[in-house]
């Protein structure tokens, strides 16, 4: 069995973030990298389920050449090899695109289970899983917290609001994982050393034979900003008459909150 | 040879055929171990041998180390007596009497160290069955088993004395004499004139000889021939430093101790030469609050693991073990609950090294298994990622100079010393009020310093102590490359942590610096009277001085910080019960500053309990994660009117020097 696990390099969420000139897009230069949490759950389900049955783990990603030291984690994680999809035109990409992209790189290594976070914790778009499960015509289930296979169907726990849903798959199918599913390990010395030796594949948007059609965003830009920042910290001093006094004249005068 | 001798004989050999198997079979199992036992530097060795060994130099840092002394030196004098004992046994009357003098002088010895020795029995019976102090704590069989020595020895003195009584030998003796007296013996003395008695002593003396010979190397007494080997072979090491691991060696089939056999032949013998004496015990913090750690559990159980498996592997090398070194020997919460704080290891009067040993085993479950506490993995991700245990952005490493106008080396390289301010130093909140005053300091002074900002990253000390050599590695490679592309030659900080491991461990990966702690230097900066404390502005109260491990005990500053503090007040700090290098560790080392405590009472707890203890209303420290530690002990026990403050605080804040930072770790 061939299990794909998509995953993306993300800045950590931890960084100091930038926006450049051009309002479209985030400074990266300074942004350090990591793989979206979601997806190391992903990987995690992904190995627990080789370990238990036997299967072959292929992480995918889309993005630049660096996004393949987060493969790297992944295979030291215990994945067999990496499918990267790198090169002109997979920088600029919408959801959209990524998922035609992904979705062609699924299919070309014939996975029959896929596995992906339930979101990328740079964008929070989720959607390129439930695209792909789409594109595909695979079964899919999302924000999944407990995964079993039994035989030709899956079978998973999704938490609502107050209780929870228990579906059942039809394999081929896509899966988004949710945090508290399982704990991602801790890459022991071996397996990242091996890790440094399996392959990872490369390939253009040319080699999976997508149109400039099919992966055109749908959606345009407008303007990228920073959420407001900076809380204001004002200390009153004095005594308790006058400091009551000075807090109603700020949030009058200068919050406009009364 | 009359019957008699033969049967003496007989025993003789057979005593000492067992005694010289079973030391075979120890030395065999001992020699399991990796590498070899280490024959250089001789006369260094020899002086170890003859100061802690011989001289009972690390035995007698402890009162109750003067019995052990007593029955040690007792047992080489009395020796002279054993071997005409045994020998006139099977000869006759055989005596060292051709020694003239000096045989007189023996006989004297003699009777002095059997009265000795018989009172060091006293006291150590006294203090097993009636004080029972934390150290000998352990199971029933180990006191049993003290007890039993105890009684033997105490019979062959008796014995001893018997025949002095009977058939004195020359020499001055008085002991033998006065008991003589007592029992009212008088008129002819001699074996030949009491041939029943003296026969009969003559052979209770032999047998318990002999009885001991093959007794020691079965019990704890086995350390009568370990001991002393042991301290001959100590391993050459540099305090505070973890030898790095070769990550480069591909050959490895593993990392850290994951077998018995993984450890090296000196660190078997250390097994084998424990006594169960319990300094370790009595002064780990771990064991000290409850927690299932003990270190001299820990040396004890994997002795008797080797000597258990020690068999086996012998004839069938590699063979698979029922019982895991890891789970089945040393458990979870006893490996996670180390703190480093290296008291078990100053503690040992033969220089086993029980907290090396577990440090080694945590490196094989993180590396080998990925399998440590999930807290300690959040911290490790988190260095990996931000370099901070906190995963507070990189970028704003060098946030907290903010204001003050500090050059980074980027800016200018051309300074005397690079002030490297570590985690805590650059992201705790609390722990930048420490950082800014000893900027304002160092500039008041007029030192000539720059630091890293941004390029700054973690040392890796708390990811090497949890075991993740790679880790730390790789974080002390980073700043070692930083360092010298900037040709840093002196570093100043404000951890101990730091502090231990770029002086002690950065020279592993060729960086060799002049490392200071910041108490060295702004005490210095005192003496030079280029710092100059206004005593008048102080806030009384009586202070007393927390030591930081990695300060102390692992690198010896223990004045430097204590002098701050009395030159600011005039007097000198009002010590807890555990100073110095016996100082109590906070609780934070060894990465336990990332990890739950869960078992029994919190280590900070105890620690704060003692320094409130000494009625001061101030608790000087001079590192962050004791600050921490201390302060949240103290608040613990609701003692708001006492303030831990670093040492570098209490000069700034005579000295009228303002951070603009808040002092309290209240939100």
């Amino acid at each position: 069995m061939k299990i794909a696990v998509l995953i993306k390099r993300v800045p950590d969420t931890a960084s100091v973030f930038a926006i450049n000139p051009d309002q479209k897009s985030v400074a990266t230069d300074k942004l350090k990298f990591v793989m979206s949490p979601y997806d190391e759950h992903a990987v995690e389900e992904a190995i627990k389920l080789k370990e238990a049955n036997g299967a072959d783990v292929v992480v995918v990603s889309l993005g630049p050449d660096s996004a393949k030291e987060v493969m790297r984690t992944a295979l030291a994680m215990g994945a067999d090899e990496g499918l990267l999809v790198t090169g002109a035109g997979t920088d600029s990409l919408t959801s959209k695109g990524v998922a035609e992209a992904l979705a062609a790189a699924v299919k070309s290594i014939g996975a029959e289970l896929v596995f992906a976070g339930k979101q990328a914790v740079d964008d929070d778009a989720s959607q390129v899983a439930e695209r792909v499960a789409e594109l595909l015509e695979m079964a899919h289930a999302s924000v999944v917290t407990k995964f079993e296979l039994n035989g030709g169907t899956a079978v998973v726990n999704r938490e609502i609001e107050g209780g929870s849903y228990t579906l059942e798959l039809p394999l081929p199918a896509v899966i988004t994982i949710e945090k508290g599913i399982n704990t991602p390990r801790y890459p022991t010395l071996p397996n990242i050393m091996k890790a440094k030796k399996k392959p990872i594949a490369e390939k253009s948007l040319a080699d999976l034979g997508l149109s400039a059609e099919a992966l055109a965003p749908g959606v345009v830009l407008e303007s990228l900003s920073l959420p407001r920042q900076n809380r204001r910290n004002h200390i009153i001093d004095g005594d308790t008459p006058a400091r009551v006094n000075e807090l109603i004249r700020l949030l009058k005068e200068e919050e406009k909150a009364l | 040879m009359t019957l008699d001798g033969f049967v003496l004989l007989t025993l003789i050999i057979v005593a000492h055929l067992i005694f010289a198997i079973r030391l075979i079979n120890v030395y065999q199992w001992v020699n399991l171990g990796q590498g070899s036992l280490a024959w250089d530097r001789i006369p260094e060795r020899m002086n170890d041998l003859f100061v802690k060994g011989f001289g009972q130099k690390l035995v007698l840092r402890k009162k109750s180390g003067i019995g052990h002394a007593l029955i040690f030196w007792g047992f080489f004098v009395l020796t002279f007596g054993t071997i005409e004992g045994l020998v006139s046994g099977v000869l006759f009357d055989f005596s060292f009497a051709f020694l003239g003098p000096i045989w007189w002088f023996m006989n004297t010895c003699q009777d002095f160290f059997g009265a000795l020795v018989m009172i060091a029995l006293g006291a150590a019976l006294y203090r097993r069955l009636i004080i029972r102090p934390k150290r000998l704590e352990g199971p029933f069989s180990h006191t049993l088993d003290a007890l039993f020595i105890i009684g033997l020895i105490a019979l062959l003195i008796v014995a001893f004395y018997a025949m002095q009584i009977i058939a004195p030998k020359p020499g001055f003796t008085p002991v033998a004499d006065g008991l003589r007296a007592m029992l009212g013996i008088t008129g002819p003395l001699g074996k030949e004139a009491y041939p029943v008695a003296f026969h009969s002593f003559h052979w209770l003396h032999n047998l318990i000889v002999l009885g001991f010979l093959v007794y020691i190397p079965f019990s704890k007494h086995l350390h009568i021939i370990t001991a002393l080997p042991n301290l001959f072979f100590r391993q050459e090491r540099v305090r505070g430093r973890i030898p790095n691991l070769d990550m480069e060696n591909e050959s490895a089939e593993s990392f850290g101790i994951v077998k018995i056999t993984d450890f090296t032949k000196k660190e078997l013998l250390d097994l084998a030469s424990c006594t169960e004496c319990g300094r370790c015990q009595e002064a780990c913090p771990a064991y000290n609050t409850g927690k299932p750690l003990s270190p001299k559990k820990v040396v004890l159980d994997l002795k008797d693991y080797l000597f258990e498996v020690g068999p086996k592997l012998l004839h069938h090398p590699g063979a698979e073990l029922e019982k895991q070194l890891y789970g089945d020997v040393i458990a979870h919460d006893v490996l996670w609950a180390c703190t480093s704080c290296f008291a078990c290891e100053e503690a040992c009067p033969v220089e086993i090294q029980p907290m090396s040993k577990l440090l080694g085993i945590r490196q094989a479950r993180v590396l080998m298994e990925g399998d440590f506490p999930e807290e300690a993995q959040n911290a490790l991700r988190n260095i990996e990622t931000q370099s901070n245990p906190w995963n507070l952005p990189q970028e704003e490493r060098g946030k907290w100079a903010e204001g003050l106008d500090i050059q980074t080396l980027a800016e200018n390289a051309e300074v005397e010393y690079l002030f490297f301010t570590g985690c805590a130093g650059a992201y705790d909140q609390r722990y930048i009020n420490v950082t800014r005053s000893l900027a304002l300091l160092f500039r008041h002074a007029g030192v000539s310093f720059g630091i890293l900002g941004n390029e700054e990253c973690c040392t890796g000390d708390s990811a090497k102590r949890v075991g993740n050599e790679y880790l730390a590695q790789t974080l002390a490679q980073q700043n070692v490359d930083t360092f010298n592309g900037y040709g840093v030659k002196k570093v100043v900080t404000a951890c101990p942590h730091c502090f231990n491991a770029i002086k002690n461990e950065f020279p592993q990966l060729g960086g060799h610096y002049e490392v200071i702690h910041h108490s060295e230097l702004i005490n210095d900066l005192i003496k030079e009277g280029k710092l100059k404390p206004d005593a008048k502005a102080l806030a009384d109260g009586g202070y007393t001085y927390h030591d930081s491990c990695y300060l102390a005990r692992y690198n010896g500053v223990m004045d430097a910080p204590r002098d701050v503090v009395a030159r600011v007040t005039g007097k000198p700090v009002t010590e807890m019960e555990r100073t110095r290098s016996n100082g109590f560790c906070c609780g934070a080392g060894g990465g336990r500053m990332w990890m739950e405590e869960k078992i029994g009472k919190a280590i900070n707890q105890e620690r704060a309990q003692e320094a409130l203890r000494t009625g001061a209303k101030t608790i000087a420290t001079a590192c962050p994660f004791c600050m921490t530690m201390i302060t949240d002990g103290v608040k613990h026990e609701g003692r708001e009117d006492v303030q831990v403050k670093d040492v570098a605080e209490i000069l700034a804040e005579v000295m009228h020097l303002e951070t603009g930072q808040r002092k309290t770790t209240d939100a």
